[in-house]
């Protein structure tokens, strides 16, 4: 059992950014007109916390061992430490729960940088919106973290509350308001039926910490697939697929994307999705691992749904952010093949691929509506994919970053997009499910018709009558610019070199199932 | 082993500096305008005193080679793919030529670019060029070795189409591409057999595999890598788009299609050693593509007029009698005059791209003539590569020529040794065809051209000389005493289990060394009398025997067999293709998904409806829908 002191220490990149956040409200009310100063506090606390869970990690006289990560031989890295729990077993700190960390707190970072002029032109809601979005980064900490169905619920909340706030935030747009209205709504719906799986899973084996659970469980032999169980993972599925946006639990996804800032809908097409995915992917893998049989046929018609309908509604879309939004449906459907992969063949392969899948879309989702973020600082812009035909002449470099992502997105080598696709598939293939990798091909043809007009306007479109009329009066957004830059230099470095990436989500992946 | 880490940074630099070379330099170089080259000169200098350094490690470790895994590229499954690096004395000899030459070429360069509208896109590409080729040597493994090997083809492509408004020079890009295209596709396939028969493609296990692998199997490897070969170091009858390739920059032809890439193919079939030694009939096909080359091009070279046209075929030659060499046995010395041609004839390149320079930009040799007088250093440098080239005692051709003669002779293909001894001779006719007709006799230019004739700069007369002095002193150096030389004990550790032949003065070595000799000055006579003496005679012998002047003027009618043979057919077939089948069966499929999806999208949308209230139903209806499917699955 450890004490009190190790129980903060393991939660200790999570207290940072909840602490940073309630900096970030307080010195709101202090710094007068300098608000400048707000999102480096920010972005400061989510180095400091990925650098604690970094500390966790490195023993200082391993950093040598730093090249082995850099040169693909992977995880010695972590130092060959076990996780270490805290709060009675609540929480545990471990490899993977470090690769997450790191990732949100790319996120995060990537996330400010994002929404940098889009914020000087709203000085006063300055606090509100870095704070918030702190918050729902230290509960996304805490889905990685927990190993308890009370602690993950927590955590589940505090990652989902602000959201609603933040895809409000523009309180002076209808629709914004709407979407927040809407996500909440349908949230609070959602997270009911998410805490009712969870008591249902309590109910049925008798415990709330996932080793627990999976011990009674197996305890139970035969019996513990029993009506209840399917109940309840149904229900717990229900839940995680309204904050993924699965199919058909999707419905509020397309209205709160548009109708949300920009920079907020970036965020929560990879943020949201990335803390919800790994979350459950630790609760189905440690808790509910032997009963993988239900909750991946549940998963199973969720992702076909899922890519289909995804895929299906972005074709038509001519609004860019609308088209992405939809696109990430799709994108939720080929993330899940990673979760059925391991469910099915209890192999760690679906689950790094996971891994590997988020920090892969981070950079070439981000990247891609940074663009439309960027376009929009620089010209009058309402998304339409027809303003966008001809960039390629009057912006060259905005039109090489967005065809980039979009090429990424459609899953084409060398850049990272690929390999996300390939790892997934290979794992689902590998598990006996070769009919779904089919599927999951096909659809990513499909998606290559939506994402590749888009390169097709930028480069072989004239330009619309007027393009170039109206210019910002934001100035310029470096922190954008910076952010894209990143996100494009991320697509391609993991592209042409991605085993760093893969072997330390194949490390993390260790301490969950021991592969 | 002592000096590891130092080796390791060598290396890495070896490749990473031309690489950063290539990258500021596409991005800055334009802004940097006539200084584009400082950075890329430099770069590349330090490179090739970084691969004598490596050389010389090696030199000083001959019996253990130097491999580093460096780093894990992509794993895919089980089966990963590492930038693995090894150099052993093999790749000593290739860094010597490849570091050494390209720096020459670079700084020549500086000289004979000057004032091109595309300065700092030239040196962007020879240090793309240089990275690429560096690759390729130092690989461990075949994939590393092919991506260098693309890498040089992509550069070569790009240089060779450098003046692309020109049409001839652009076409030129697009036949070297496409014919290399037919090698690197049989390369592919082997690479392929390869990991299949062996489940790797790196060179140490592979080759410990090699007695393993069927007899039927190994021939085909073998075969098929040889077809990489084909196509890379242009051998008949893929041979074709080295002489179009001349349309690039003098330089280029030195560095790309003389001294290095081309070599590639050579260097290739020497690395698979293991391979081809255990598979006698891949010997005979590689020793007879290349005798059959030797003589082929030799031929063509004679009549040509075009200065740049004639080293060309002789380059086609020369890399054919290095696969003579490798198919006869004697490995050592094809590497021999591999390292010797890549200095005398890199050389004969930069002398004439100095010649050109000094015309105005003329290359045809029957408007030259009695240059030797009005740019003294050029001709003398061109003088020594000459002589090197038809391998007159002492110069670095006799040695490495003549210990390929020998091996022919002595392994009794005395067909081969004839036929190299006729390549020999004809050899020395066309090169000294080309310096009577360029520096001797009197002046066909026209006025204005003679008033402007000039000895080049010295950045570029520097480099000549510095090339002519291996040249020249490189086979007594390294290759002597005959098959007993330096070279032959440094390559050892690679061509290992090699039959050897006792070198005797007084005996059958002795009387072939004389007698290739004199073969050759009676060449150089023949050339004298014919295009110096007396001038009517090659009008005379044309017309006596039209059929084997014209053969050879046209180039054996090789261009007009690809036209009809693969290229109409081709043409004809994707006629086909496009309208039979792609236009009816392949768009008819793809419009019919196209308009289901328009459909199913434009269906579903309807359920977007934007009200909270449908979007719950659906959450509960799913959340319904998924219990029933679940549960009905489990009969629970």
């Amino acid at each position: 059992m450890a004490d009190a002191n190790n129980s903060v220490l393991v939660i200790l990149p999570g207290i940072v950014i909840a602490c940073t956040a309630l900096l970030v409200f307080m010195a709101d009310t202090f710094v007068g007109r300098r608000k400048e100063i707000l999102p480096w506090i920010a972005a400061a606390g989510l180095v400091a916390a990925a650098a604690v869970a970094a500390a966790q990690w490195l023993d200082v006289d391993e950093l040598g061992s730093l090249w082995d990560l850099v040169t693909g031989r992977g995880s010695a890295v972590f130092g060959g430490r076990e996780g270490e729990a805290g709060f009675a077993g609540m929480v545990a700190l471990d490899k993977f729960a470090f690769y997450c960390t790191l990732l949100f707190c790319v996120i995060g970072v990537l996330t400010i940088m994002l929404s940098d002029a889009y914020m000087k032109k709203r000085r006063d809601a300055m606090g509100e919106f870095y704070g918030l979005l702190l918050l729902v980064i230290a509960g996304m900490f805490g889905m990685a973290v927990s190993t308890d169905l009370i602690a993950l619920f927590i955590a589940f909340e505090l990652m989902s509350l602000p959201t609603y706030v933040l895809a409000g935030f523009l309180r002076g747009d209808v629709r914004s308001g709407e979407a927040a209205v809407k996500y909440f709504v349908n949230g609070a719906f959602s997270s009911a039926v998410l805490v009712f799986g969870l008591a249902l899973l309590y109910a049925a084996s008798g415990q709330t910490n996932y080793a627990g659970i999976a011990e009674a469980m197996s305890g139970l032999g035969a019996d513990a697939e029993s009506g209840l169980t399917v109940v309840a993972l149904v229900f717990v599925a229900v839940g995680f697929g309204f904050k993924i946006a699965a199919v058909p639990f999707h419905g509020w996804a397309p209205d709160v994307y548009e109708g949300a800032p920009t920079p907020v809908t970036a965020f929560m097409s990879v943020g949201i999705k990335a803390g919800a995915f790994v979350g459950f992917l630790k609760l189905f893998t440690i808790a509910a691992v032997g009963l993988g049989d239900i909750w991946t046929a549940a998963l199973t018609v969720l992702a076909v749904l899922t890519m289909v309908v995804g895929n299906a509604l972005a074709l038509p879309q001519r609004n860019l952010k609308r088209m992405l939004a939809y696109s990430s449906i799709a994108h939720a459907g080929y993330l899940l093949l990673g979760l059925i992969a391991t469910g099915a063949s209890l192999d760690s392969a679906g689950s790094s691929a996971v891994l590997f899948y988020l920090g892969a879309y981070t950079f070439m989702n981000i990247g891609a509506f940074g663009i439309l973020v960027w376009i929009r600082n620089r010209r009058a812009f309402r998304y339409g994919l027809d303003e966008v035909a001809g960039l390629a002449r009057t912006m060259p470099w905005t039109a090489i970053g967005m065809a980039l992502f979009m090429v990424s997105l459609t899953g084409i080598p060398p850049l990272v997009g690929f390999w996300g696709k390939f790892y997934l598939f290979t794992a689902i293939v590998d598990a006996g499910m070769t009919w779904l990798a089919i599927v999951a091909v096909v659809m990513s043809a499909v998606s290559a018709y939506y994402y590749l007009r888009v390169v097709w306007y930028l480069y072989f479109r004239e330009a619309p009558e007027g393009a170039e009329v109206v210019a910002d009066d934001a100035g310029p957004a470096l922190g954008s610019a910076v952010a894209v830059t990143l996100a494009a230099l991320g697509v391609l470095a993991l592209g042409l070199y991605p085993s760093p990436l893969i072997s330390a989500a194949q490390g993390a992946l260790r301490v969950l199932i021991g592969g | 082993m002592e000096g590891t880490d130092a080796m390791k940074l060598a290396v890495a630099l070896i490749v990473l500096l031309p690489l950063a070379g290539f990258i500021v330099t596409l991005v800055f170089g334009k802004r940097m305008g006539t200084r584009a080259h400082v950075l890329p000169v430099a770069l590349v200098t330090a490179t090739a005193v970084l691969a004598v350094y490596a050389f010389e490690w090696v030199f000083r470790h001959q019996e253990e080679p130097f491999v580093w895994d460096a780093f894990t590229w992509l794993v895919a499954g089980r089966y990963e793919v590492t930038w693995g690096f090894q150099v052993d004395t093999l790749t000593g000899v290739m860094l010597l030529v490849v570091g050494i030459i390209g720096m020459l070429v670079h700084y020549y360069s500086i000289g004979y670019m000057h004032g091109d509208g595309g300065y700092y896109r030239f040196f962007a590409y020879l240090n793309l060029f240089m990275f690429a080729m560096f690759v390729l040597i130092l690989a461990n493994n075949f994939l590393l070795l092919f991506l260098g090997w693309e890498g040089v083809g992509l550069c070569s492509y790009l240089l060779i189409a450098f003046w692309f408004p020109k049409k001839t020079a652009s076409q030129a890009g697009k036949k070297a591409f496409l014919v290399n295209r037919v090698g690197d596709f049989g390369f592919t396939l082997g690479m392929l057999l390869i990991f299949v028969t062996t489940g790797t493609l790196q060179f140490a296990g592979v080759f410990d595999k090699a007695e393993m692998i069927g007899a039927g199997t190994l021939l085909w490897i073998c075969l098929l890598l040889f077809t990489g070969a084909i196509g890379k170091s242009a051998q008949f009858p893929l041979h074709v788009w080295l002489p179009d390739a001349m349309e690039g920059p003098t330089p280029v032809s030195a560095l790309i299609h003389a001294a290095t890439m081309v070599n590639a193919g050579v260097y290739m079939v020497a690395r698979s050693y293991p391979l081809f030694m255990h598979s006698n009939t891949a010997m005979l096909v590689v020793m007879v593509v290349g005798t059959f080359t030797a003589i082929y091009a030799a031929y063509i070279a004679i009549t040509q007029n075009d200065i740049k046209k004639v080293i060309a075929y002789s380059t086609v030659s020369s890399l054919g009698f290095m696969f003579m060499a490798l198919g006869a046995g004697a490995w050592a010395a094809g590497i021999f005059y591999l390292f010797a041609h890549g200095f005398f004839k890199g050389l004969l390149f930069l002398c004439s791209g100095s010649v050109i320079h000094a015309m105005g930009g003329e290359q045809d040799m029957r408007k030259m003539g009695g240059l030797r007088t009005r740019i003294p250093v050029t001709f003398w440098t061109m003088m020594v590569g000459a002589v090197a080239l038809i391998g007159v005692f002492p110069f670095a051709g006799f040695w490495a020529k003549d210990e390929i003669l020998f091996a022919d002779f002595t392994h009794h293909y005395y067909v081969v040794w004839v036929v190299g001894v006729v390549t020999a001779f004809l050899t020395a006719v066309f090169a000294f065809r080309m310096m009577f007709m360029t520096f001797f006799g009197e002046s066909r230019a026209d006025a204005e051209v003679q008033a402007h004739v000039h000895e080049s700069p010295k950045v570029m007369t520097i480099p000549l000389v510095l090339l002519a002095i291996p040249a020249a002193a490189l086979g007594v150096v390294v290759g002597w005493p005959p098959e007993e030389g330096w070279i032959h004990t440094f390559l050892e550790p690679v061509f290992f289990d090699v039959e050897h032949e006792e070198f005797a003065w007084l005996g059958t070595g002795g009387a072939l060394m004389a007698f290739s000799l004199v073969v050759a000055l009676v060449g150089v006579y023949v050339a004298y009398v014919m295009y110096l003496k007396r001038r009517e005679l090659p009008a005379q012998l044309a017309a006596r025997v039209p059929w084997a002047y014209q053969a050879s003027l046209r180039k054996m009618y090789m261009d007009e067999v690809y036209e009809v043979a693969p290229i109409r057919s081709t043409i004809a077939f994707s006629n086909w293709l496009w309208t039979g089948f792609d236009v009816l069966v392949i768009d008819g499929i793809v419009n019919g998904l196209a308009r289901l999806w328009d459909w199913v999208g434009a269906a579903l949308r309807q359920l977007q409806t934007g009200r909270v209230q449908n979007y719950a139903f659906g959450i509960f209806a799913g959340m319904l829908a998924l219990v029933i499917v679940v549960g009905c699955i489990w009969g629970v």
